[in-house]
């Protein structure tokens, strides 16, 4: 596009335009219709014994349970015995591959709820959920880990949305569009049709799971604490700080989606490891040299510490005070937050779907 | 669409040290009571609860140096109880909660003006009773060996005469037990109170051990609130089993009465069975105490004090350092409460009512 412009001929600035605009077309549609019409957040809802996640798109029936007590926590435990009692727990969760697990903390009103929610990758009858549920609440009790399946779904903040105003916004944006394309101007007038209609059928499409976050959404943007090699106490110390944290502050959701990463991303990540710091010595390069060593502290943590590999999907719903502290919060553990520019695939992503 | 979010969804890589700050056990605070009694606010501002259902019994000891707060923290929960249909009785030596219990609408029975009648054996047998009030009287007064062993025919002679002045007439050949037992027997000859009325009535009930201004002797108080107690232990047990307290017994100072190895307190405590009543012992010297009675309370409060009493009192109720530094450094009011059932300590922060607060 700039290549059109320095060279002033308009037929190549508009193709330019137009391929920047359709390579960025989801993003773009995904935020233009959550930005007039809010975010198509699943729904949790009760169905019989167990709950279903649904989505404008198709719904999944998930096993939900309560973790109502924890008989040894942070408060009381030496710091190798919490770290034993943390990785006994986070291995007992992945043994079975049937399920993506998100754990979820809640505390609103001066009410703390912790939820595991056990999201099955394939369609299972609410039989072989419940069936699944009892039997993690079975694995949890020698852990100290008192569980029971959920009755109601814990209150996150969101609110529903109707979207009216939006959906009005956005066919003034394909009326504008229309006008633009009448002046001449294709690329941009083509650009905003193609997003604002295609906003406003997604829009129309999950009218009935529009909502408004109230207050921020924050995501894992990276897992810094991946590259280093923290001592029990060091672990312990950020359990202690995050747990003064969460219990003091009020009005959030945090929402953890743990899936056990496949196999070849550790061997990739050990591999990368190598191949950085074969090119760092050809090179001479310290920057390489450095990063290829926190490469392979990562993959000495997985491979001789027998540290589980997992892929994590980490959504915050705040308000403005409690976010801001919860970033520092998380920072100290290594984990930067990020808020999100497009919402619902977070809160998707974290509720174990798709 | 669905994988248009896939591809969008935010995921990281992490290994399992990276995520044990957000495993449950390092999120997930200790499970709370729901309700029935409130005691205070946790250190996260959880309301905090004593619910006598889920404890084995309704014993007590609450300790805390002088000023800290014991004796408005019985006042505070004896509020919450009489509002729960649960009568208490104040078993108090200066006569320091009788406005309070005024105010509750009950009544203030002084020892000296309506002596007690220790004689009523209360659900024991005249031996097994003759046989406690003999130990109690000879531990009071210091009397021991032989003479010790004269006291137990002349209260048992007492016991079925229904009058003490028959003690005093059997012990008349020995004049030096007699001196040593007639102070605390003498003005409890004549009888004004019967403890079963009192338990009957059902009206909360502050006994002043000792009149305002007038130093009595101090085994007289003693003898009289050990037979007290002994009573009420006697009749509530007689009622049968009962999972809810029906009466609380606070007994101010109560290091006094548990140094004596004939104390009934110990021995209520030692019941396994809950029989609707709880003695809630307050006291500032938590090593007079016998320990096993940390082991058998239904719950205990601790509060603030001096550095060597905090030390002394860990070492008693294996109070963590995060115990000690909340009781060592926290304002009046804050405590650390254990409950029988539940090994973790709770540092609260006390919600006193008002009402339960006096003027000094």
């Amino acid at each position: 596009m700039i290549l059109g412009l320095l060279t002033g001929s308009r037929p190549l600035a508009e193709v330019s335009a137009l391929i920047l605009g359709l390579v960025y077309a989801p993003i773009a549609i995904a935020a233009l219709a959550e930005l007039c019409c809010g975010v198509p957040a699943p729904r949790l809802e009760k169905r019989g014994e167990t709950f279903v996640i649904s989505t404008p798109f198709g719904s999944r029936r998930v096993a939900a349970l309560e973790i109502r007590d924890v008989r040894h926590g942070v408060l009381d435990l030496t710091p190798i015995r919490h770290y034993g009692a943390c990785k006994a727990l986070l291995d007992t969760l992945l043994v079975n591959p049937e399920f993506s697990y998100t754990l979820i903390y809640e505390k609103s009103s001066g009410a703390f709820r912790a939820v595991l929610l056990m999201v099955p990758r394939r369609e299972l009858s609410e039989a072989r959920l419940l069936s699944a549920a009892l039997e993690v609440v079975k694995q949890l009790r020698p852990l100290g880990v008192e569980a029971r399946p959920l009755q109601e779904p814990p209150p996150l903040p969101l609110k529903p949305k109707r979207g009216a105003s939006g959906a009005f916004l956005l066919l003034l944006l394909a009326a504008l569009s229309i006008a633009l394309l009448r002046v001449g101007a294709y690329a941009l007038g083509g650009i905003l049709a193609l997003y604002s209609v295609v906003a406003l059928i997604l829009a129309c499409s999950a009218r009935r799971h529009l909502h408004h976050v109230e207050g921020e959404l924050l995501y894992l943007k990276a897992n810094e604490s991946m590259f280093t090699e923290p001592s029990y106490e060091e672990m312990y110390s950020r359990s202690r700080w995050l747990f003064e944290l969460l219990n003091s502050l009020e009005g959030y959701a945090i929402m953890v989606r743990l899936d056990r990463a496949p196999a070849y991303v550790g061997r990739l990540l050990e591999r990368r490891a190598f191949s950085l710091y074969e090119r760092a010595t050809a090179f001479d390069k310290l920057s390489l040299m450095v990063k290829a060593d926190r490469l392979l502290n990562a993959a000495d943590r997985h491979f001789h510490r027998r540290e589980a590999l997992l892929e994590v999907t980490l959504t915050v719903i705040a308000t403005r005070r409690a976010a801001k502290a919860l970033r520092r919060g998380f920072e100290v553990a290594g984990l930067s937050l990020g808020k999100a520019f497009i919402r619902s695939p977070a809160l998707w992503g974290a509720l174990g779907l798709p | 669409m669905r994988r248009l979010m896939s591809g969008l969804r935010p995921r990281s890589l992490a290994l399992t040290g990276d995520l044990i700050p957000l495993m449950p056990p390092s999120i997930v605070p200790p499970a709370e009571e729901e309700g029935d009694v409130l005691i205070g606010f946790d250190e996260y501002g959880r309301e905090v609860y004593l619910d006598f259902s889920k404890l084995p019994n309704a014993h007590s000891v609450i300790t805390g140096t002088t000023g800290s707060g014991k004796s408005t923290l019985a006042r505070s929960l004896a509020l919450s109880l009489v509002e729960r249909g649960i009568n208490v009785i104040f078993i108090d030596p200066h006569g320091e909660h009788a406005q309070f219990i005024e105010g509750l609408g009950g009544v203030t029975l002084s020892v000296e003006a309506t002596p007690p009648d220790v004689l009523d054996p209360a659900g024991f047998s005249p031996e097994d009773w003759s046989e406690l009030l003999s130990s109690i009287l000879a531990e009071v007064t210091g009397v021991g060996g032989f003479l010790g062993s004269m006291l137990r025919p002349a209260i048992r002679r007492a016991v079925e005469e229904g009058d003490l002045k028959a003690a005093l007439r059997a012990l008349a050949p020995a004049p030096g037990l007699l001196e040593a037992v007639r102070p605390v027997l003498e003005p409890l000859a004549k009888p004004k109170l019967r403890l079963e009325a009192l338990l009957e009535a059902g009206v909360p009930t502050c006994l002043v051990l000792r009149e305002r201004g007038r130093l009595a002797i101090e085994q007289r108080a003693k003898f009289v609130a050990c037979a007290l107690l002994a009573q009420v232990q006697g009749l509530m047990s007689t009622k049968g089993v009962k999972h809810r307290p029906e009466l609380i017994v606070v007994i101010d100072e109560a290091h006094k009465l548990l140094a004596l190895s004939s104390n009934p307190i110990l021995r209520a405590y030692q019941e396994t069975r809950k029989f609707g009543f709880g003695f809630w012992s307050l006291t500032q010297l938590p090593a007079l105490i016998p320990l096993e009675i940390y082991q058998l309370v239904g719950f205990s409060v601790f509060l603030g004090g001096t550095k060597e009493y905090v030390e002394e009192l860990s070492a008693l109720a294996f109070l963590t350092d995060a115990d000690r530094e909340w009781l060592l450094y926290g304002v009046r009011g804050y405590a650390v409460l254990v409950r029988q059932g539940d090994p973790r300590p709770r540092r609260v922060k006390l919600a006193i009512r008002k009402e339960a607060i006096i003027e000094q």
